[in-house]
């Protein structure tokens, strides 16, 4: 079931969150071992909360935290070692607080990329989180154990982080919808940073209903995230179903056509003709965004990380410490210029959503890779693939526009994601747009075939 | 740059910054930090107004 | 089909495959003889395959991966003969570890096959050339040997199956022996309904072969799947990918967790101990006159076995008679147990740095099977890191198969769509067998259903499922305890059950054990009449009517609160 319709079946008396939570915990235990999505899982705390009774637009979801989101008593992993040895968080998260407050029930924490610094699922200490479609391939990073858990039903709803793409990349090759909101509207309060200038939160889901839902109830400004931005929550369940009449919506083209697999472009297709999108228009310097975005993340993660490499480089995943120790000797001017362009880039960015209401891209180049995979063949060539896998989503990111994933599925037997990206807090026509994908049944999240 | 001019760059920031370089990470550490001096010149070539100003922290 | 397998082996291009390859001409010589004579009902007419080389056929030598030992034998092994009486086209000899002797597929002076997905990884063994040509794409089935795994091992590491016969079950005449006593012939196809069928060719009692047994009913017709699953956890014997692949291959089948500490030390105690004096018999003459012609690590272990005690041999009877009742009460509860092929698959850098250890570790599943007379099918469960596959293996009692074929082929299907490293699809499904001349239908509606207390009864008694059926309304159900009894009456319902199977000559060993008031009797279902289990009005008493409910299941359901 679906978050909304657990929450409506609690509501009404139809089932308790007692016995919700009693199945998902079930269900847990047995997928998890095949799964590998949750470093922790928290029975007592969410029968605990079933218990004492819950209420709201939420009542009685599960949902489950990628591990770099504060939940009291546990340490805040984020996907390190090192972060092993950190004292319990004292307090939830500020979204953990909002979603239980509207009636959810935390389950657990989740698997993740090392810091985040990852487009694999991949994790050196507690193994990969699986794909649910086929696990013998990436469930997409860095919040590969949120894509995962939520893929293979183990909950209706997973929170993740997306620095470059670290929700929408899991959503892609796990067949989810997944919402990167526009920078500064969900608080980040109390969760493990990346590279603060460019990192979000945002939800995992099944279906639009899930998100709007969920993204409602985690809206609202909060003072403890400095990047949090005082305005107004812009309720989106109510105008989901509005339709997309009157919408200007277009595909990227150039650089987010280069590169991209058969099975992304057929599934960019797909969505753009059932939206009617036949303009395409071209985002500028797109490539130039991408590297700027690159530099931008490796020289702040190293300076965050800058303590740790010095006395504890033997405790990092070697991939990520070997990137973090590149990123500490790029030179300074590379990252203040980076920072010039991206005030460039997003004007120039913004003048297209004068003329546009949304534009439509590819999530990931590719269906899910092979776990371990390392190169993949595109038009012939070999190509490195860890590089590779964000090159749709960075540019996005990296100046903040919201951006809802919808998953559509493939020859390849594989769903892979296409983007809905939007103007700065415009998150309403996004999901509305997904929501009219899903209702014509062009998106949606491929049920796990995990049991016979 | 050339495989002796990145682990002269490796070997003074490193220093400077204060981690301390193993040989076992040279190799993995000079490929990334190729990878990410080519995004730098790519940044750095783009031809920026003298008056835009840096997006630090940015605020959509 | 010859002209496509010797295609297909020039392409492979890998000559570690085979030990005697025939010419081209040769093959298709008979290949054209085979056309010109039309298949006259033949099974595998026209269908090209390979043998391993530790078993006879007439006119090329049978080395064992020994050239030392090189012989030529006279006559074709029953098992090859039957093959080739039933049409198939021979390609060669395949390669192995020497004497049958490792899982590894590195132990044999003739090279060491290319593993078709790594070639830095072993192919696996002792039947390496045989699982490596159907691997390939180069024969669609071929002969192996298995004794601790040699018929699993090595299909797991190609994405193949590997059925293992009941031991006994196909003439080990002509087959070098490994450990007589608990060797058998083995089979590698691209699916489990053509190991099945290859398999039903070269099933049958020879008299000739000492260890050769009657099958107790025929065991090779295939059921529905429907069963009930065990599983262990021994996920941490494994590499993760392994472990997960193992883990949903249990979800997939909803296998149930039980404890096989027992299996794994019983196998342990005897490989490390006196079981590997029966190898070391079969080679006595070898290992005394000429050790020199043995491989290294081959020699290591045969010369190990000369010198075990008879008196440890009889601790190891007991043993192994406590893990073989232990076996019997398991498939008395379950239909198969499931098990990862092997917990990991070595590099041939790790296999000659420490020729022993990982050999040892790849047969930490397999080995007991043989030991406590069991039967299986390896299929392959999904892919690791890279594209390695992965292997499973579902276990069942001796003669059971037939039974085991439907269960093996879908969890085959759920996690693999290709055959080996061909990219080919995997040919399809076959469809269950039609009752048979010498079975009876006979309609069940309670404990005897499957995965009920009483079911294994009938799959003991060579049992299998047909289909789900329900009665014309006309019958009442009754809650006689732990069993139900249906009585024909006016104004009664429909009840569901099964309908399954049954050797006709077992219905009389079924039916003494079936306790009053029940009984057989023809029951009328929606189809037509067939036997059934029926009770006498007057037993019922007052025992609850339970006919509302249309079955023992729902009855069952209410019991337990779900």
């Amino acid at each position: 079931m679906n978050a909304v319709e657990i929450a409506a079946a609690v509501t009404s008396g139809r089932t308790s969150a007692a016995s919700v939570v009693e199945d998902c915990l079930a269900r847990i235990e047995r997928l998890n071992p095949v799964l590998n999505a949750f470093t922790a899982v928290l029975g007592d705390r969410a029968r605990a909360r079933a218990a004492a009774g819950v209420k709201g637009p939420l009542a009685g979801v599960p949902f489950a935290v990628k591990n770099l989101i504060d939940v009291a008593g546990l340490p805040t992993l984020a996907g390190s070692k090192i972060n092993r040895d950190h004292p319990p968080a004292a307090a939830d998260a500020s979204l953990v607080t909002r979603l239980e407050a509207a009636g959810a029930i935390l389950v657990g924490a989740l698997n993740m990329g090392e810091y985040a610094y990852d487009f694999t699922g991949e994790n050196v200490h507690d193994g990969p989180s699986r794909n649910p479609h086929d696990i013998s391939r990436m469930s997409g990073g860095s919040s590969g154990g949120s894509g995962s858990a939520v893929g293979g039903e183990l909950v209706p709803l997973a929170l993740g982080s997306d620095t470059n793409g670290s929700i929408r990349v899991p959503s892609s090759f796990c067949g989810l919808f997944g919402l990167k909101p526009t920078y500064g509207r969900l608080t980040r309060a109390g969760s493990f940073p990346f590279v603060s200038s460019l990192d979000h939160l945002g939800p995992l889901a099944r279906s639009t209903a899930d998100l709007a839902v969920s993204y409602d109830a985690m809206q609202g400004f909060d003072p403890a995230d400095p990047a949090c931005v005082d305005r107004p929550v812009d309720p989106v369940s109510g105008v989901l179903d509005k339709g997309i009449d009157g919408l200007r919506i277009v595909s990227a083209d150039g650089y987010f056509r280069a590169g991209a697999s058969a099975e992304a472009l057929a599934a960019l297709d797909a969505v753009g003709k059932a939206l009617g999108a036949s303009r395409s228009v071209t985002i500028p310097e797109a490539a130039r965004a991408r590297s700027a975005a690159y530099i931008i993340t490796t020289a702040e993660g190293a300076a965050l990380h800058l303590d740790r490499l010095r006395t504890r480089p033997d405790d990092f995943d070697p991939d990520v410490r070997d990137r973090l120790i590149a990123g500490a000797l790029v030179p300074a001017v590379a990252v203040v210029q980076a920072q010039k362009f991206r005030r460039w880039y997003q004007q120039a960015v913004l003048r297209l959503f004068e003329h546009v209401d949304a534009i439509l891209a590819p999530a990931t180049p590719c269906v899910a890779p092979l776990i371990g995979q390392k190169t993949f063949v595109l038009d012939g060539k070999e190509m490195l693939l860890r590089p590779n896998i964000g090159v749709y989503t960075q540019p996005i990111s990296f100046i903040g526009l919201p951006v809802v994933a919808v998953p559509v599925p493939t020859a390849a037997g594989l769903p892979i994601g296409v983007q809905i990206i939007t103007a700065p807090w415009r998150e309403d026509l996004a999901l509305r747009i997904a929501r009219f994908l899903e209702a014509g049944g062009v998106a949606r999240a491929p049920l796990p075939k995990l049991e016979g | 740059m050339d495989e002796a001019a990145l682990d002269v760059l490796i070997d003074a920031g490193t220093a400077v910054v204060g981690i301390d370089m193993k040989p076992e990470w040279r190799q993995a550490v000079r490929m990334h930090l190729a990878f990410s001096l080519e995004r730098a010149a790519q940044v750095m070539e783009a031809d920026l107004s003298d008056h835009l100003d840096p997006a630090p922290v940015f605020l959509a | 089909m010859a002209e496509a397998a010797l295609a297909a082996d020039r392409v492979h291009g890998d000559p570690a495959i085979w030990i005697f390859r025939r010419p081209d001409g040769d093959v298709l010589a008979d290949a054209r003889a085979l056309e010109a004579e039309g298949p006259r009902g033949r099974a595998l007419w026209g269908v090209p395959f390979a043998v391993k080389d530790n078993i006879d056929v007439a006119g090329m030598p049978t080395t064992a991966g020994c050239p030392g030992f090189s012989m030529m034998p006279a006559a074709d092994a029953p098992a090859v003969r039957r093959l080739l009486d039933a049409g198939a086209v021979l390609l060669g000899k395949t390669n192995l570890d020497q004497f049958a002797t490792g899982l590894v597929g590195t132990r044999s002076p003739y090279g060491v096959p290319r593993n078709v997905f790594d070639p830095a990884l072993v192919p696996g063994g002792s039947s390496s050339g045989s699982a490596c040509a159907v691997a390939a794409g180069i024969v669609p089935f071929a002969l192996g040997t298995d004794t601790a795994g040699s018929g699993r091992v090595p299909a797991a590491f190609g994405n193949i199956v590997g059925l293992k016969p009941t031991t006994g079950s196909v003439s080990a005449r002509g087959m070098v022996p490994a450990c007589r006593s608990i060797d058998t012939i083995s089979v590698f196809a691209r699916s489990v309904d053509e190991a099945l069928s290859v398999q039903r060719v070269i099933a049958g009692y020879d008299v000739e072969d000492p260890y050769s047994r009657v099958a107790p009913f025929p065991h090779l017709r295939r059921g529905s799947a429907l069963g009930r699953v065990a599983m262990a956890d021994v996920g941490g014997l494994c590499e993760p990918d392994v472990a997960a692949a193992y883990q949903a291959a249990g979800v997939f089948l909803k296998a149930e967790p039980i404890e096989i500490g027992l299996f794994l030390e019983v196998a342990h105690r005897l490989y490390e101990g006196p079981w590997v004096a029966e190898r070391s018999a079969a080679l006595r003459s070898i290992i005394d006159m000429r050790p020199d012609v043995l491989y290294p690590a081959t020699r290591a272990i045969l010369e190990l076995g000369l010198e075990r005690r008879a008196v440890d041999a009889f601790d190891a009877f007991h043993l192994l008679q406590e893990a073989r009742r232990e076996a019997g009460l398991l498939f008395g509860r379950y239909d198969a147990l499931l098990l990862p092929t092997a917990p990991f698959c070595p590099g041939l850098a790790e296999v000659a740095a420490d020729p022993l250890g990982p050999n040892r570790r790849l047969g930490s599943f397999t080995n007991f099977a043989n030991l406590c007379d069991m039967a299986g099918f390896a299929v392959p469960i999904g892919f690791g890191p890279n594209g390695v596959p992965i292997g499973g293996v579902l276990l069942g009692p001796a003669w059971s198969e037939g039974r085991l074929a439907p269960l093996a082929d879908a969890l085959h299907r759920q996690f693999a769509s290709t055959v080996g490293a061909t990219g080919q699809a995997l040919p399809p499904s076959a469809e269950p067998d039609t009752l048979a001349a010498d079975e009876t239908a006979l309609f069940c509606i309670g404990a005897h259903m499957a995965g009920l207390p009483l079911n294994h009864q009938i799959t003991s008694l060579g049992g299998r499922f047909l289909r789900e059926a329900r009665t014309h309304a006309g019958y009442r159900l009754f809650a006689l305890g732990n069993r139900p009894g249906m009585v024909r009456a006016d104004g009664g319902s429909a009840i569901t059950g099964e309908v399954w199977a049954l050797p006709t000559s077992a219905i009389g060993a079924l039916l003494v054990q079936v306790p009053p008031p029940l009984g057989f009797g023809s029951v009328a279902l929606d189809d037509g009449p067939v036997l059934g289990f029926l009770a006498e009005s007057a037993g019922i008493g007052d025992a609850p009517d339970i006919t509302h409910l249309g079955g023992w299941r729902a009855w069952l359901r209410t019991k337990s609160g779900d």
